[in-house]
C-alpha cells in the first residue's frame, strides 16, 4: 500500500514538473532563451488605457534618465501607443537582442549599430522605415551619413548620434617637452610619442593605441582608423570577400606594432587612466571618454588637456565612424505605431538632449531642420567649441564607407580583429599572418 | 517476473523519471541538437545552409585559431590538472589530522572556492595589471621586473592557470582530505613497526588507500580544465591574440555569427572529454595501478 502511495507520489511530481513551463508565461516565449524579463514578444492592445504597447529594447548609448525621459514623454503625448523600454547592457546586449528578434519573440523596436548588420537585412528582420510611417520630407533631413543606414536606397534604421575618432592630448605634458601643438601626421605623432616616453625616461607614455590597453575592443576602432588612413578597405563589396591583408594593412599594422617593438609605449597600460594622472600623453579614441571618464569635469584635469582631429595618414585622416540606431523589428504587430515611436524617440527635438548627455555627432542637416532645433543643437556646440568643434570636424571628413563595410561579418570582425591585431602586436604572429588568418576567419563568417 | 519485483521496478523507474526527463530535455536533445548544427552553416537569424562536414574541415585545415584553441586546451588541462592536484594533495597531507590550527588552514583554502569565478577574477585582473598592480608592485619592491601577465603572450596562460589552482585546489584539497582520514591509523602504525619511513608510508599505504578519492578527484578536475571558460573570459577574452584561447573560448566567440563551427568545436570537445575520460577510466581500472 505504502508502495502504490509512493509510486503515485513519484508519478504526480513528474507530471507537475512538466506542467512548470505551461505555468511560465505567454507561449511562444520559450525560445528565447536569453531575452530580458519584460519581452511579451507580442504586443497587444492594452485593455487598462487601450493604448497600443510598444516593446523597446535599448543600449545604454546615454545615461538611462536621458532616454528613459525621452520615452515618458512621448507616453505622455501620445494618446494611442504605450512605449516600455527595457534597457540591456553593451556587454551582452546585442545578443540578447539577436536571440530574442531571430526567435521571433523580440521587441518591436530595438538597438541596431547605424551601419546596419547584413544578419538582420539578410534575414528580412528589419522594417523599411517608410512601412512604419517615414515620409520622404523625413529622410530628406538627415546628413551624408544617413547612407550607412540604407540598403538599395531603403532606409532601415533611424541613427541618433555618431561616435568618431578624436586625439586625445595632454597640452601640459606636450609643453614640458617642447610642443606646442598636437601632432598633424601619423609619422609627427610617432616622433612625439618617442621623444615624450624617451625623454621622461619611460614614466611617461607619449602615445598608447586604445586596444593595446585595457580597453581590447577598442583595437577595432584603432586598427579601422589606421588601416583606412592608409589607404585600406575592410571588404571588397563586389566580391564579398574581405580584404584585411593588403599591402596598406601591412604596413599599418606594422606602424602599429612599432610602437612596442621599440618601446614608445607598453602594452596594458590603461590609456584613460595613464591620460587622467598625466603618465600618458596622448590616444585617440571616440568622444566617450569627455564624458564617461570624467575628464570634462575633472577639476584636477582643468587646463591640461585638450582634443583634436585626427593626424592624417596617406589616405587622409578619415577615422573610425560608428553610430547608433534604432530600428522597426519587420515582424511587429503594430508597425506604424512603433514608427512614430522611432520618429520622436530619434527625431531632431530630442537631438539636442542627445548631445547634452554625450558628445556624439547629430544625424541631421542643420539646414534642413526646425528652427528652433537647430537653435537647440547650435546652443549645445556654443557651449564648448573647443570640444564640439574638431568633433564636428572629424565627422566631416570621414564617410560611411567602412560602416558599410563592416556590416558584413561583423561578429568575425569584431572578435577576430580584437585577438589577431593583438597576436601581431605582441610578436605572437606576424603582421601578414596575423591579417592572412583574419581574412580566413572573416570570410568563413560570410 | 513476480509481482512484487514487477511492481519495485515500476517504482525505481518513476523514481528516475523526473531526472532522465531533466537530461533528456536540457543535455541530450540539446547535444543531438548542437552536432546536427554542426553540419550547418548558420549565423543565428538566417537561413540554415546544409554544408557536411565542411566546418570540421575548415577548422583542423584552415582556420589556425581552432588549432591554437585545441593546443591551449591540452597545454591549460595538463599543467592545471598537475599544478591542482600537487598544491591539493600537499596541503591535505598537512591538514589532514583533527585540529582547530587545521580546521581553520582547512577553511582557509576553501575562501576562494566559494568566492564567485567572475568576481575573483576581476580582482585577480586588477592583481595582474602590469604597472599598477599589486603583484608587480611587489615584484617591484624587491626589485624585480615584473612580466605584463595578461598583456604578454607568453605569460598569460600560465597566469590563468595560476589563478585557477588557486581558486580551485582548496576544494580538491578537502575532498583528499576526507579520503586521507579513512585509511586505518593502524596501517601506518605496522609500518612503522617494520621500519618504514614516511617517502614508504605514503607510496606503499597513501597513494593506494587514496586511490579511489584520487579516481573521482582527477575525473572532475579533467573535466573541468577541459571546461575551462569564465575566469579566462574575465580575465583576457582569450588574449592577448590567441594564447589563452581554449575551445570553449572559441566556441563562445563563434556562437553568435557561426552556429555550425561553434556547434563542431563542441562536438570535438566532447569527443576529446569522452574519450580522455574513457581512457582514464580504462586505466584506473586497470590491475596494474589499481591492485
Amino acid at each position: 500500500m505504502q508502495k502504490k502511495k509512493r509510486l503515485f507520489l513519484c508519478l504526480t511530481m513528474s507530471l507537475l514538473l512538466l506542467a512548470l513551463p505551461a505555468c511560465s508565461g505567454s507561449s511562444g516565449n520559450t525560445k528565447s532563451a536569453g531575452a530580458p524579463k519584460k519581452s511579451n514578444g507580442n504586443t497587444t492592445k492594452a485593455k487598462s488605457n487601450d493604448k497600443v504597447k510598444i516593446e523597446f529594447w535599448m543600449l545604454p548609448v546615454a545615461d538611462e534618465s536621458i532616454m528613459q525621459n525621452m520615452v515618458d514623454e512621448f507616453n505622455t503625448d501620445s494618446t494611442d501607443v504605450n512605449v516600455n523600454m527595457t534597457l540591456l547592457d553593451w556587454s551582452s546586449g546585442r545578443e540578447q537582442i539577436k536571440q530574442g528578434v531571430a526567435a521571433g519573440s523580440g521587441p518591436d523596436v530595438f538597438y541596431l549599430g547605424a551601419g546596419l548588420t547584413a544578419d538582420y537585412i539578410n534575414g528580412d528582420l528589419l522594417l523599411p522605415l517608410k512601412k512604419a510611417g517615414y515620409t520622404a520630407d523625413d529622410i530628406e533631413m538627415y546628413g551624408p551619413l544617413i547612407e550607412a543606414s540604407c540598403v538599395d536606397g531603403e532606409l532601415y534604421a533611424a541613427p541618433i548620434v555618431y561616435d568618431t575618432y578624436i586625439l586625445y592630448y595632454r597640452t601640459d605634458i606636450l609643453k614640458e617637452y617642447g610642443f606646442d601643438a598636437p601632432p598633424s601626421t601619423w609619422e609627427e605623432m610617432k616622433d612625439m610619442a618617442k621623444k615624450i616616453t624617451e625623454d621622461s625616461g619611460g614614466k611617461i607614455m607619449g602615445y598608447q593605441h586604445k586596444g593595446a590597453d585595457d580597453q581590447l575592443n577598442a583595437i577595432n576602432y584603432t586598427w579601422q582608423t589606421l588601416l583606412q588612413q592608409n589607404g585600406g578597405n575592410l571588404m571588397d563589396l563586389d566580391n564579398m570577400k574581405s580584404t584585411e591583408n593588403t599591402p596598406e594593412a601591412v604596413e599599418a599594422l606594422e606602424y602599429l606594432a612599432s610602437y612596442y617593438k621599440e618601446n614608445i609605449s607598453k602594452m596594458g597600460t590603461s590609456a584613460n587612466n595613464g591620460f587622467r594622472e598625466g603618465k600618458v600623453a596622448m590616444f585617440t579614441f571616440t568622444q566617450g571618454p569627455i564624458t564617461t571618464e570624467g575628464y570634462v569635469d575633472d577639476a584636477n584635469m582643468k587646463g591640461k588637456w585638450a582634443i583634436a582631429q585626427l593626424p592624417t595618414g596617406k589616405n587622409g585622416n578619415s577615422g573610425h565612424l560608428d553610430g547608433h540606431a534604432v530600428c522597426v523589428n519587420a515582424k511587429t504587430k503594430h508597425p506604424k505605431e512603433a514608427g512614430q515611436f522611432v520618429k520622436s524617440f530619434t527625431g531632431p527635438g530630442n537631438v539636442a538632449k542627445w548631445m547634452g548627455g554625450y558628445y556624439g555627432i547629430q544625424p541631421y542637416d542643420l539646414n534642413k531642420i526646425d528652427a528652433g532645433d537647430k537653435a537647440a543643437i547650435e546652443k549645445v556646440i556654443n557651449s564648448a567649441p573647443e570640444l564640439w568643434n574638431p568633433i564636428i570636424d572629424q565627422g566631416n571628413v570621414c564617410s560611411p564607407d567602412f560602416m558599410i563595410q563592416t556590416r558584413y561579418g561583423y561578429t568575425a570582425r569584431w572578435d577576430g580583429q580584437k585577438r589577431l591585431i593583438i597576436a601581431a602586436l605582441n610578436g605572437e604572429m606576424t603582421p601578414q599572418e596575423a591579417l592572412k588568418q583574419l581574412d580566413t576567419e572573416i570570410d568563413q563568417a560570410l | 517476473m513476480s509481482k512484487r519485483k514487477r511492481q519495485e521496478m515500476l517504482s525505481a523507474y518513476a523514481l528516475l523519471f523526473p531526472a532522465i526527463l531533466l537530461l533528456l530535455v536540457f543535455m541530450l536533445i540539446p547535444m543531438i541538437n548542437s552536432a546536427w548544427y554542426s553540419l550547418f552553416k548558420w549565423n543565428l537569424v538566417g537561413e540554415k545552409k546544409f554544408v557536411g562536414l565542411s566546418n570540421f574541415s575548415f577548422m583542423f585545415v584552415k582556420d589556425a585559431s581552432f588549432k591554437k584553441a585545441l593546443l591551449n586546451t591540452c597545454v591549460y588541462t595538463i599543467i592545471n590538472m598537475v599544478s591542482t592536484l600537487i598544491l591539493a594533495l600537499g596541503c591535505a597531507l598537512l591538514f589532514q589530522k583533527q585540529s582547530r590550527v587545521n580546521s581553520i588552514w582547512r577553511a582557509i583554502i576553501f575562501v576562494p572556492v566559494v568566492v564567485p569565478m567572475t568576481v575573483m577574477g576581476m580582482v585577480w585582473k586588477m592583481l595582474y595589471e602590469p604597472q599598477y598592480g599589486a603583484i608587480n608592485q611587489i615584484l617591484s619592491a624587491i626589485g624585480i621586473s615584473g612580466p605584463k601577465w595578461l598583456f604578454d603572450s607568453k605569460v598569460a596562460m600560465l597566469a590563468v592557470i595560476l589563478f585557477n589552482v588557486w581558486k580551485e585546489f582548496g576544494l580538491y584539497s578537502i575532498i583528499l582530505v576526507g579520503g586521507l582520514q579513512k585509511i586505518p591509523a593502524e596501517l601506518y602504525e605496522a609500518a612503522s613497526v617494520e621500519g618504514a619511513n614516511w617517502w614508504q608510508s605514503f607510496r606503499r599505504i597513501t597513494m593506494p588507500m587514496l586511490r579511489p578519492i584520487m579516481f573521482f578527484t582527477t575525473t572532475i578536475l579533467l573535466i573541468n580544465s577541459f571546461k575551462a571558460f569564465d575566469h579566462i573570459w574575465v580575465m583576457t577574452n582569450g588574449g592577448p591574440g590567441n594564447s589563452t584561447t581554449t575551445l570553449v573560448t572559441y566556441i563562445y566567440t563563434k556562437v553568435f555569427d557561426s552556429v555550425g563551427l561553434a556547434s563542431a568545436a563542441s562536438v570535438v570537445l566532447f569527443v576529446m572529454v569522452f574519450l580522455v575520460t574513457m581512457v582514464k577510466n580504462y586505466i584506473g581500472r586497470d590491475g596494474a595501478i589499481d591492485e
